[in-house]
């Protein structure tokens, strides 16, 4: 769940809990103070009455019933106590019940003491409280629900250049040399965040291109030592005044030298890929290129005695030449290699979606995932291959932004690599 | 014949120097772009050989440039460590006759060597021949005692590489790439080249030639009768 949805749900409870509270508040804080007003009103016309009824004489009937009040007097010991109560009051013109507040006290006429109660119809009062609440409750939820809404729409536009940062951050990647720049914004803390990133990752990006250029460096630099190591060795080798031991050792150092030119080579070429020196200026037709490397291969293929099928639709991709050679190259040698040593078969199939190379080949023992990495030695048997080979292909795909499978079931080996729309 | 070297590395030269100086080569050695100018405009050489990276101002390809406007004669190899297929393409747009990538074997410099000087003397009419043995490389055709003998394409390189480097120790590591290019990491390319020089040999012998081929134990072949 968003940010966004949070907040307003806790919003959404809060507004659902303070309405009835705020409301039933300000009920009780109302009528207490309608009542105040209506005791005193109470108070003063039992004064007046006292008054009246000291001067005149108490009423025949001692129980007056007049339009909105009712008198009752009862002849009783004097309490000084008074109280006021809420009670109902039998209207006979509308013939119902209405809320009514009653008051009694007691008073001294004449020569006798009474208990008087004075009760008043307070229906108007009551009314006027209601309209009153109801109209003030929609008041507060009209307000509330504004807010509420008003805070998710704020809370939309705020966040929005938090978005589009994380859009950016999510898409960002360091093989595309460029360093990360995120929008400016008005937000403080949005604008903080956007600036630690912005130099957090042109570090990382800037650390990364001085260990990726070292790398390629380094690998060009080894490029002419070895030539010397390599040349001299090749050089003592021709001198038929060394006997067999000396030619052997020399043997060894000159295959190792070979085998480091090899891997350097290898180096080279996945840093030449990373650093995006393979620009695509043509189209070429992958189908074309898989037919000529078989037939190149069709010697090889022939001495391991394999069963070669292919199943090749023409496709045709802006794609460097270079790098469609190497792909197509590793991805064949990969097959032959891992195949049975004699009597195997590979099958390549080529359609406008993907490429596919089977072939058969001892069960794998080593995890599928592995696959692709670098210097993975798998086999001891393989030493001598630098294990750069499907390193390469995956860079290649990379570069292309094709994906690729490798699945292995018992003997059959299957490498599939999916094309985007190119 | 006089060969021109452009290389800044001293070791490298050196070792160059000494094996093409076997081939009967006179080979001259400069470091840069102004000492190879200088000796350009003074002599006349076969072939130049340079490194495209030198140290100071002009690279190799800046003195493929001017040589191919002052001494259009002159056969042309770049050498350059980068191996990279503009830098290739550069080169042999600008007019270079071949281009090897560092690191290489001093036998495949020699055979390019000899390949572009032939192409350049005698203009691709050239037969090679050993003995009974003629090879005629444009024709992709061997003629023992005057009998056409059927190679395979890799047959026929193999024939022709030995030959070009007769009496030289060849490794197998050096027979294989010939055979399979960059993809030489194959563990089983060794058997690949014994194959093939066993059906190269076969049929040479069965045509009349002298086997000249000589096994050098736990390192390669060698061509020729001395060993």
């Amino acid at each position: 769940m968003k940010l966004l949805q949070y907040t307003a749900r806790y919003l959404g409870w809060f507004i659902l809990l303070a309405l009835p509270l705020t409301i039933g508040i300000l009920f009780l804080t109302t009528r207490f103070i309608l009542n105040q007003e209506q005791d005193e009103l109470l108070e003063d016309n039992a004064i007046a009455l006292t008054r009246q009824w000291a001067a005149n004489g108490l009423p025949a009937d001692h129980v007056l019933l007049l339009a909105n009040d009712m008198i009752e007097v009862t002849e009783s010991p004097l309490v000084s106590e008074k109280i006021f109560l809420d009670t109902t009051f039998w209207n006979v013109d509308e013939n119902e019940h209405e809320p009514a507040r009653k008051y009694v006290f007691s008073t001294h006429i004449g020569q006798k003491d009474y208990r008087v109660s004075i009760t008043h119809s307070v229906l108007d009062q009551e009314e006027l409280l209601f309209t009153v609440l109801v109209s003030v409750a929609l008041l507060i939820a009209v307000l509330l629900i504004g807010v509420w809404w008003f805070s998710r729409f704020a809370a939309q536009r705020l966040w929005r250049p938090f978005y589009t940062s994380l859009f950016e951050i999510a898409h960002f990647k360091f093989s595309d040399k460029s360093s990360l720049t995120l929008p400016e914004t008005t937000v403080e803390e949005f604008s903080a965040l956007n600036y630690a990133v912005n130099t957090m990752t042109k570090r990382i990006v800037d650390d990364y291109m001085a260990l990726r250029d070292f790398t390629g460096n380094a690998a060009h630099e080894l490029q002419t030592p070895l030539s010397i190591i390599q040349n001299k060795a090749e050089l003592l080798l021709q001198n038929d005044q060394l006997d067999q031991k000396v030619l052997d050792e020399i043997a060894d150092i000159y295959r190792s030298a070979i085998r480091l030119a090899k891997l350097n080579k290898a180096l080279l070429f996945l840093h030449r890929i990373e650093n995006g020196q393979f620009p695509v200026a043509e189209t070429i037709d992958l189908k074309n290129i898989i037919t000529e490397k078989i037939a190149q291969w069709q010697e090889r293929i022939v001495a391991k005695n394999i069963s070669m099928t292919t199943d090749l639709q023409s496709v045709v991709i802006p794609m460097n030449p270079e790098l469609a050679d190497a792909l197509i190259s590793n991805l064949l040698a990969n097959a032959m290699k891992y195949n049975y040593p004699q009597n195997g078969w590979i099958h390549v199939g080529l359609s406008q979606s993907r490429l596919i190379f089977r072939n058969s080949g001892a069960p794998l023992i080593f995890p599928a995932e592995t696959m692709f990495q670098r210097f993975k030695k798998d086999d001891p048997a393989q030493s001598n291959s630098p294990g750069l080979g499907l390193a390469i292909v995956k860079e290649i795909c990379q570069l292309y932004g094709c994906s690729i499978n490798y699945t292995a079931e018992g003997e059959v080996h299957e490498m599939v690599i999916q094309f985007v729309l190119l | 014949m006089k060969l021109l070297l452009i290389e800044d590395e001293y070791d490298l030269a050196t070792v160059i120097q000494g094996y093409l100086a076997q081939e009967g080569y006179l080979i001259e050695h400069v470091t840069d772009y102004a000492q190879a100018l200088t000796k350009v405009g003074l002599y006349d050489y076969a072939c130049i050989i340079a490194d495209i990276t030198l140290p100071g101002k002009g690279s190799g390809l800046d003195i493929l440039q001017h040589i191919k406007q002052s001494k259009p004669e002159a056969a042309f190899i770049l050498i350059s460590a980068k191996g990279a297929l503009d830098d290739r393409l550069a080169g042999l747009n600008l007019g270079a006759d071949d281009y090897l990538a560092k690191p290489f074997h001093l036998a495949e410099l020699s055979a390019r060597l000899r390949a572009v000087i032939r192409r350049r003397l005698f203009l691709g009419n050239t037969i090679l021949a050993y003995h009974e043995i003629q090879i005629f490389p444009y024709e992709k055709r061997v003629i023992v005692h005057e009998t056409s003998v059927q190679l395979t394409r890799s047959e026929f390189d193999l024939l022709l590489y030995l030959v070009t480097n007769k009496g030289r120790v060849l490794t197998k590591e050096q027979l294989a790439e010939l055979l399979t290019g960059d993809d030489a990491d194959q563990a089983d390319s060794h058997d690949f080249v014994y194959s093939h020089i066993k059906n190269m040999r076969k049929k040479l012998t069965a045509a009349g030639a002298v086997d000249y081929l000589v096994s050098v134990y736990g390192i390669g072949y060698k061509f020729g009768h001395t060993i």
